[in-house]
């Protein structure tokens, strides 16, 4: 090749091509998104942070927590159930509506509501047995529930969408998981004291956890004239020498106020879902870092 | 600081390219060249766009996963081919087969490298991930033409222990390559989103054609700029099997640990502690990997200083005996 000048051109477009694809498109597609209105209310989401969970989003860089932990709710489907609520006053009529939906009425189905009557149907048959079930006095709702193996853990009532990361400053979406998902452990884990034990000694917490302590998060102090409100309460293996306490730094306090602050358990338009399951519900085993 | 060297970098290695004296061009320099103008221009638009005024929300995935792509696909990329056609060609003592295929591997990775950087788990618009998952299959030809210029690049000379960097590196990316394609393309292969397979990726592209090439590199030249050869020719060797066994080591371990990690995950009837059990092992083997490429780089370390020793020594001797006849290329290669 003898001309420079075409091998420079040549990068050029082919930069140029990826960099308006990748980066300007998107920008002009997602970059002038806002806060929107909560499915079915009229508060908006997502809010900014308060200032020390702001902090302690850098916190949380810094230490490089989005290297094991990812902050990405992952999808598969919608799944459409129909949950039976009330039974009103005709029972007869409701039994007869059951019949007319085809349901299998051996377990006697107007006792323990409310409770699921139809799983993963279409939503033109769970809207037809809705109706069914209104004209005959009961009542029951459609459920739009999100599915996937992360919902099944309780990492999530929805998928993440670009939305949720409207209030962060340096998206930190993490790419493996060497431990559970963050993006809503404010909502599974929403007690800071217990995080604090966790960051100190993550295996005490829970059995068997491969996150490394970080211990430098914390100071070990002389106890001044009565313990501090937020000492941590430690077993004894781990407990300071005799009048001795072991305090979260500003760091550790910033980080979990970050890490209580990670929620996105809202519905919205572009992620609807009604009444699921709650993520506190979920096994325990999933819930801890 | 590493903005301004870049340009500065990039600014030289262009005034040197415009002003040649030679019209013809190098393969090697075409990609050495456009390497060079790379970097100032995805890392300011990184820097600018993430660090000083960052984009909202998560449109800078979009920018990382941009960046990503064109600093290790393309910007490393375009160096380690460029070492590769300048030297494999010269320790062959043989002519490049073909440049019109150098050519295509040029454009393919220019055109289809800077695209395969955001995973499609992204919350981005559909068509992003869907376009990096063809780009991914795209990117296979440039590297099969690669292979294929470089094996039919026949020499008669026997090459040397520094030949077998630049194959290594060369059959790293080509695994690589295949490696992203299955596991953005194969549906089963998806189901490595998350674990520790992705890391498996980074270290054939980093360590794996990246690092080693570069040591081969540096082995190549330096007794060419020494005017001497290396001291110890068998520590070359040796550095060589221990960098390719610290590369199968990480590069096997984590993409086969990623299997039982990422089967364990998607089962939300295991607990999470038994999902750790299973990428435990896979860790272990790349600390192990990581060990092993450090006692390299130490023994890389030991002939570098041995060889600057000796020239310094020589250049003591110089001074106190007077000039001595400068080795011939046959004396450097032996």
């Amino acid at each position: 090749m003898k001309h420079a000048g075409v091998l420079l051109l040549t990068g050029f477009g082919a930069m140029a091509v990826s960099w308006a694809s990748l980066i300007l498109v998107p920008q002009l597609q997602l970059g002038r998104a806002d806060m929107a209105p909560v499915t079915g209310g009229t508060d908006l989401y997502p809010q900014p942070r308060p200032g020390l969970a702001t902090r302690g989003a850098e916190v949380y860089r810094a230490n490089g927590c989005h290297y094991c932990h990812s902050r990405q709710v992952q999808q598969e489907g919608v799944a459409v159930d129909v949950v039976f609520t009330e039974v009103g006053t005709n029972q007869a009529a409701v039994l007869d509506a059951f019949k007319a939906l085809g349901l299998n009425l051996a377990d006697n189905p107007l006792t323990g509501l409310p409770r699921d009557l139809m799983r993963e149907v279409s939503k033109e048959r769970a809207e037809t047995a809705e109706k069914t079930l209104a004209d005959a006095g009961a009542k029951s709702l459609v459920r739009i529930r999100a599915t996937g193996p992360d919902m099944e853990r309780g990492w999530g009532q929805r998928g993440s969408v670009a939305r949720d990361y409207l209030q962060d400053r340096s998206v930190l979406l993490g790419s493996v998981r060497l431990g559970p998902d963050l993006a809503n452990i404010g909502v599974r884990q929403p007690d800071p004291a217990w995080h604090l034990r966790h960051l100190y000694a993550p295996g005490e917490v829970v059995k068997g956890s491969t996150m490394p302590p970080y211990r430098f998060l914390f100071e070990e102090r002389r106890i001044q004239q009565a313990p501090a409100r937020d000492a941590l309460q430690l077993p004894e293996a781990l407990a300071p020498g005799e009048g001795l306490e072991i305090v979260p730094t500003d760091d550790a306090r910033a980080l979990v106020a970050y890490l209580l602050s990670l929620r996105s358990d809202v519905p919205l338009f572009e992620a609807p879902f009604t009444g699921g399951a709650t993520m506190a519900a979920a096994s325990t085993n999933n819930v801890a870092p | 600081v590493l903005l301004a060297a870049s340009v500065l970098m990039g600014l030289s290695g262009l005034s040197a390219l415009l002003t040649r004296r030679s019209a013809a061009m190098y393969p090697s320099q075409w990609f050495a060249g456009l390497g060079m103008l790379w970097f100032p221009w995805i890392y300011s638009t990184a820097l600018l766009l993430l660090q000083v005024w960052p984009v909202r929300g998560i449109t800078q995935a979009a920018v990382h996963g941009w960046y990503g792509a064109h600093l290790q696909v393309v910007l490393l990329g375009l160096l380690g081919l460029a070492a590769v056609f300048y030297c494999v060609p010269v320790l062959k003592q043989a002519t490049l087969y073909s440049r019109e295929l150098a050519l295509f591997t040029l454009v393919g990775v220019l055109l289809f490298g800077g695209w395969v950087g955001l995973a499609y788990t992204v919350p981005l618009p559909a068509w992003m991930g869907a376009i990096g998952k063809v780009m991914t299959l795209f990117l296979l030809l440039p590297v099969w033409a690669t292979v294929l210029n470089l094996r039919r690049t026949r020499g008669t000379a026997d090459a040397g222990p520094e030949l077998k960097f630049f194959s290594f590196g060369i059959l790293a990316l080509l695994i690589f390559g295949v490696l992203l394609a299955f596991t953005r393309v194969v549906p089963s292969g998806e189901r490595l989103n998350f674990t520790v397979a992705q890391q498996a990726l980074s270290v054939l592209l980093v360590a794996g054609f990246s690092g080693v090439i570069g040591l081969g590199g540096a082995y190549f030249i330096l007794p060419r700029i020494a005017g001497r050869p290396l001291p110890s020719p068998g520590l070359v060797r040796l550095h060589f099997w221990i960098a390719a066994l610290a590369v199968v080591l990480m590069a096997v371990a984590l993409f086969a640990g990623g299997f039982p990690h990422g089967a364990r995950l998607v089962d939300a009837q295991v607990p999470f502690n038994e999902v750790a059990r299973a990428y435990l092992m896979s860790i272990r083997m790349t600390s192990l990997g990581e060990t092993l490429w450090i006692l390299g780089a130490l023994l890389f370390a030991v002939n570098v200083m041995r060889l600057i020793l000796a020239l310094a020594v020589g250049h003591v001797r110089q001074l106190v005996q007077g000039p001595a006849p400068a080795p011939t290329l046959a004396e450097v290669r032996a």
